[in-house]
């Protein structure tokens, strides 16, 4: 463990409150591909989706 | 093909969305369910350039530490978050902030019961915060390959709850990932419903010769030369009893892979429900594959005695105390008090349910009465109609009076699951449905005494062998009566009321 690193209370993390999102049309605006709301991005990855 | 004997080792990774309001390290929503695709996504959980993430989600922490004492963990008083670095389209940022050597939770253990109601403590390792990654649905343009992605997820908190390998049965391990459910139902951590990917399980296995082997702080260890057979993983289990199905099919492949002498790789594969197979995906990573660095973001957070207490008063009583206390304190079955408490909210309408019954009648007769009718018609009329059992659906006041009446002998069993039946799918009002049908019956009652009069006065011939002691003359009374009222009469009850005038 890092002794020089910053230490916060518990109570110090950030109150579970959320906040306006971007819209999807601002999303998209980032992305090279998209299609029906979702980004696409095309490549062939080797291996199956990993979850978490 | 050889003969022999292998032991199965089985450990669980799972991982629960947290209910919070917003996500991991962003203010956004972090329930996504039936939006569109990225409409909850912030230039942080999008991981564009130049943002700052927030501080970490402190209910998102606090969650963990309660459901690490739940299941007695050790709860760590100095915690870091971690990024841990993979390449993938569904990770936005090129890393997941998680946590490495030092999770908040470790150490704790969970009791469950085998097929012969035998208890097995299986012993958790670790369990930590991180963060969802984004969701992707794959596909292809001809030859070109493509994702499609929604950000929605990303960011969304998770708990990844992970055993030691000492699960020696898929029956174990479903009955493991249920207690865990439960767990987390009752201390409303998540909904847990595997259907939205709020619950994920992924087994790992492994089946190593009988006698080579040893268990030893958490850990498989070979016993002199034997080289221990690598694991395999399991990916994209979609239910609970799914967890049991593809464990089995899996045990048995390997099996039949070291019986061909073939050896087994290290590798993840994927259950497929509709097949009842697992399939190949690839070669599992090990956790060195991975790039963990200490977030220089997010500093180190100290966790004191008085945040562990604070977090312990949203403890409630457990599925398996109160199973054990239904069973003392009540004289349940075993069985019983296993189903009524697999539902937090479930088990609190019994609890109430009882206390107005033992109003009327002695507590173990009202728990036994209680958990009757719960377990019995209102769980079967509850699953056929799909119906919630809660004191809306069914108005506490309206059960406890129809069980007050069938135990009174006013209706039959029959009649209150008819009326409790029709209650819930006309969407009547239970009490109401009991009072009309006693009064129906009241007045049936009356009208048959009139009917019965009518019948004696209109057979003296057959009244009188009846009171000369020819006996069988009451049924020909009774048919009399039965004729009278269209069969709409119980035979026993024109019986009864003839007898009685006839020997009064
Ligand atoms: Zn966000």
């Amino acid at each position: 463990m890092d002794k020089t690193k910053k230490h916060i209370p518990l109570s110090g993390l950030r109150d579970d409150v959320t906040s306006k999102c971007l819209t999807q049309q601002e999303v998209l605006n980032n992305a090279k591909y998209t299609q029906d709301g979702y980004v696409k991005v095309y490549g062939s990855i080797v291996g199956d989706i990993e979850e978490s | 093909m050889n003969n022999k004997e292998y032991d199965v080792i089985i450990g669980l990774e799972i991982h629960i969305q947290c209910k919070t309001e917003s996500k991991m390290l962003c203010k956004c929503p972090a329930n996504y369910f039936g939006k569109d695709p990225n409409t909850q996504t912030c230039p942080i959980c999008l991981g564009l350039p130049n943002t700052e993430i927030l501080l970490p989600n402190r209910r998102a922490v606090e969650l963990c530490i309660l459901l690490g004492l739940a299941t007695k963990c050790d709860i760590a008083n100095e915690i870091a978050f971690y990024r841990k670095h993979y390449s993938y389209p569904d990770l936005p940022k090129g890393y997941q902030i998680t946590q490495y050597d030092r999770p908040i939770c470790s150490d704790g253990e969970i009791d469950v019961y085998d097929e012969k109601d035998k208890k097995h403590t299986i012993e958790i390792e670790r369990i930590h915060p991180e963060e969802d990654v984004a969701k992707l649905i794959r596909d292809k343009e001809g030859n070109k390959d493509y994702f499609l992605i929604d950000y929605n997820k990303a960011g969304v908190p998770l708990l990844e709850i992970v055993t030691k390998p000492d699960i020696k049965s898929a029956y174990l391990a479903k009955e493991y990932a249920n207690s865990i459910r439960q767990l987390v139902r009752y201390l409303d951590i998540s909904d847990a419903d595997m259907e939205k990917g709020q619950m994920r399980c992924e087994p790992n296995i492994s089946l190593q010769e009988r006698g080579k082997w040893k268990y030893e702080d958490g850990k498989i260890l070979p016993l002199g030369d034997y080289s221990l057979n690598p694991k395999v993983e399991i990916k994209n289990i979609g239910s609970i009893s799914a967890v049991e199905k593809a464990i089995d099919f899996e045990v048995n492949r390997i099996i039949s892979e070291l019986e061909k002498g073939r050896r087994i790789e290290q590798q993840t594969r994927g259950w497929n429900a509709e097949k009842g197979i697992t399939e190949y995906q690839r070669m599992k990573e090990e956790a060195e594959d991975y790039n963990y660095t200490p977030d220089p973001d997010v500093p180190l957070i100290d966790i004191t005695t008085e945040d562990i207490e604070k977090i312990a008063k949203e403890l409630v009583e457990l599925p398996n105390e109160k199973r054990t206390r239904y069973v003392s304190e009540f004289s349940l079955s075993d069985y019983d008090s296993r189903v009524l408490t697999a539902d937090r909210r479930v088990s609190e309408y019994y609890e109430k349910l009882l206390k107005i019954l033992s109003k009327e009648m002695p507590i173990e007769k009202a728990a036994k009465a209680s958990s009757n009718w719960l377990t019995g018609a209102v769980f079967a009329i509850s699953n056929e109609k799909g119906i919630d059992i809660n004191e809306d659906t069914i108005p506490l006041p309206s059960l406890s009076y129809l069980i007050l009446e069938f135990e009174k002998k006013v209706l039959t069993r029959n009649k209150a699951e008819e009326l409790l039946k029709e209650s819930l799918e006309k969407k009547k009002d239970l009490k109401k449905l009991i009072q009309e049908t006693i009064e129906q019956s009241k007045k049936s009652i009356e009208n048959l005494d009139t009917i019965v009069e009518s019948v004696i006065q209109e057979n003296p011939k057959a009244v009188n062998d009846y009171k000369n002691g020819k006996n069988a003359t009451i049924g020909f009374l009774v048919g009399q009566v039965m004729h009278k009222t269209e069969g709409s009469t119980d035979p026993n009850k024109a019986k009864l009321i003839l007898e009685e005038k006839l020997n009064g």
